[in-house]
């Protein structure tokens, strides 16, 4: 039976006991959780502090969650020790958890810069746990004047949350803007308005640099009063686990796109972690992705008979498109293909027997703006003969021949003479009701199964699994049977 | 199991799903006292253009973003169908902002809400079903994909 350690016991944490147990249903699974409580949905604590929510509804699982999916939960409890050659974990405690999978899922800590008489405020708060929301709760008392240093998410989030129990809120920011990590000039500039109308003051591009009880002072020397200080400055990711057992660590453990760390078993998740995202991929800087394509087309079609018996015929049509194809991928590519083509085709009819041969020509003409994109031109040219006719003993015969020539592309691999021969016989029995076909296509087996396009990207190949070359019997049955004659008239 | 499909050659763009779907999950007896006159917010939308229309609800997705995205545990999936919990629900948006189909909505108390196929409310089977007058939506079985 294998043995799972989890450390931390956040949303990470739910997502691997509920990762093994979509495996694993055996296997003994122990969380090591830093908070004394079941797991919680921790960006809730400012929808609790406003009233959206209560303590009871904040659970992230059912209560039952562990207890169904066998998980031993030490509560209150840290591990400070990681010794991947024993594959032990050692707690606070001293004791040592052996494990065959460990997941590092140890979050995030608020970052606390050392400002100067930091020590001399009374009243100093984060904003991250359960426990900072309920403690910066007693600190509320209608009139308070709060300062919240960080104009992020997590210092807005608490701003908006505690605006309607305090006296006044001021956020201040080294940043010139609010959401300077997520949002531009302009868009920040909507956010702060919309804020600011709900009465909260802003001091951007200015932060606290010194404290003394209850006064801030200012980088601009400006100084502030306050009774309660909100510190959300930023977070940093618990690594030390695994940067003293000797793993990589960058901002975040780093991980591989399987969670797994370059330590023999032991993964990483959630805020601790860091590596490829998969929202928008390492390789590109942009999101978007965009298809478009416009595409004009004309054509014309003619056919006439041109003897007295009306036993030949003759069909020409043509026909020209333009199409465009524009994509955005870390920049916009487009594609502009012009494909003219046109078919002439001449046949024979007479009571049952018919034969036609033709043959149709189609031309590309491919540019882009594209560097490195050399315009090309190419031919697809087929000829070719198809005939039906009835045999004796009631049977029937249909035949085709066609030569598919294409010239013209770089890649001269493509510049083939593929010659398709296809033919079926058939039969029909019972008054036509039952009907017997043999069929075959290809004969001569020269069709390949790849497909070429060509996109923003340049050329793409698409390889087919269809059947190429084959033989086909097929009986088919008819029933006549018709529906009953409407009553409507 | 069982979801409800839409057979957009079939559907008419009248949105009578949508009231259906309203008047199903208000609790009330009578359908003009329930939705006359109100804002209605259904758990199915019409979608389309003047070319085509169909009607879009929850897919009960396999691996739903939903459930992964949303910030309280509010949504889960039980025997294949994708429930929220609309008190533990802080209106956050993620799920709407997540779900590629569109299918959550804010309902009329800021909590979002989604199709949970009839089985929460009397109707006992998808009410959108049971009123498409051209049966274009259907309540059938069609494997387990997306």
């Amino acid at each position: 039976m294998k043995r799972y350690v989890i450390v931390g016991n956040g949303t990470a944490a739910v997502g691997c006991i509920e990762g093994i147990r979509a495996l694993d249903a055996e296997g003994e699974i122990t969380v090591v959780s830093g908070e004394d409580r079941p797991v919680y949905g921790r960006p809730l604590i400012s929808y609790y502090l406003m009233g959206k929510t209560d303590l009871a509804k904040m659970n992230y699982r059912p209560a039952d969650f562990y207890e169904k999916n066998g998980c031993r939960v030490l509560y209150g409890r840290r591990a400070v020790a990681l010794d991947p050659n024993k594959k032990t974990v050692t707690l606070d405690g001293g004791e040592a958890l052996p494990y065959d999978a460990l997941l590092i899922a140890t979050g995030s800590r608020p970052f606390v810069p050392p400002f100067e008489g930091l020590d001399t405020v009374e009243k100093k708060y984060s904003f991250m746990t359960l426990d900072d929301a309920l403690a910066l709760e007693g600190a509320l008392d209608g009139k308070a004047r709060v300062l919240i240093v960080g104009a992020g998410l997590i210092g807005l989030k608490c701003a908006e949350g505690i605006k309607d129990r305090v006296g006044q809120i001021t956020v201040c920011d080294l940043a010139d803007r609010v959401l300077s990590s997520i949002l531009d000039a302009d868009c920040a500039a909507v956010v702060q308005k919309h804020l600011e109308e709900s009465g909260i003051d802003f001091l951007l591009g200015d932060t606290a640099v010194k404290f003394d009880r209850n006064v801030a002072t200012m980088k601009s020397g400006k100084t502030v009063d306050f009774d309660v200080l909100v510190l959300a400055v930023g977070v940093r990711a618990n690594t030390d686990l695994v940067k003293d057992a000797g793993g990589s660590v960058n901002r975040g453990i780093v991980v591989d796109q399987r969670c797994a760390t370059d330590l023999p078993s032991v993964f990483a998740a959630g805020d601790c972690a860091e590596g490829y995202d998969s929202s928008t991929g390492v390789q590109t800087v942009s999101l978007m992705n965009m298809h478009g394509r416009n595409a004009v087309s004309g054509s014309v079609n003619y056919r006439t008979p041109f003897t007295k018996e009306r036993r030949f015929y003759a069909n020409a049509s043509a026909q020209a498109t333009y199409a465009t194809s524009t994509e955005f991928v870390n920049h916009k590519r487009t594609v502009n293909t012009f494909m003219p083509s046109a078919s002439l085709h001449v046949s024979y009819e007479q009571s049952h027997t018919r034969i036609e041969v033709g043959a149709n020509a189609e031309y590309a003409h491919i540019t882009s703006d594209e560097a490195g994109f050399e315009p090309f031109n190419f031919f697809n040219i087929t000829y070719g003969a198809e005939g039906h006719t009835r045999l004796p003993l009631k049977m029937e015969l249909t035949a085709d021949a066609k030569v598919y020539t294409r010239r013209g592309y770089n890649d001269t691999s493509m510049n083939t003479d593929r010659i398709v021969v296809g033919a079926s016989l058939s039969r029909g029995l019972l008054n036509d009701r039952l009907l017997l076909r043999l069929s075959a296509y290809d004969l001569l087996g020269q069709l390949d199964a790849v497909n070429r396009t060509v996109n923003a990207y340049g050329r793409t190949e698409t390889w087919q699994n269809v059947l190429g070359r084959y033989a086909m019997l097929s009986v088919s049955y008819k029933f006549n049977k018709q529906p009953k004659k409407s009553a409507i008239k | 199991m069982k979801r409800v499909y839409v057979n957009e050659e079939w559907c008419l763009g009248c949105h009578l799903c949508e009231y259906n779907c309203a008047f199903a999950n208000s609790g009330l007896s009578d359908m003009a006292f329930a939705l006359k006159d109100k804002k209605i917010f259904p758990r199915i939308h019409v979608e389309g253009d003047d070319k085509i229309t169909f009607a879009v609800s929850c897919r009960h997705c396999t691996d739903p973003l939903c459930v992964k995205s949303c910030i309280a545990g509010a949504i889960s999936k039980k025997d294949g169908v994708v429930k929220i919990d609309r008190t533990k629900c802080v209106g956050c948006l993620t799920c709407v902002l997540v779900c590629p189909y569109g299918a959550l909505a804010p309902g009329e108390n800021g909590t979002m809400q989604k199709c949970e196929l009839c089985l929460e409310n009397a109707c006992g089977e998808p009410a959108c079903v049971t009123g498409c007058p051209n049966k274009a939506i259907v309540y059938e079985e069609r494997g387990d994909g997306e």
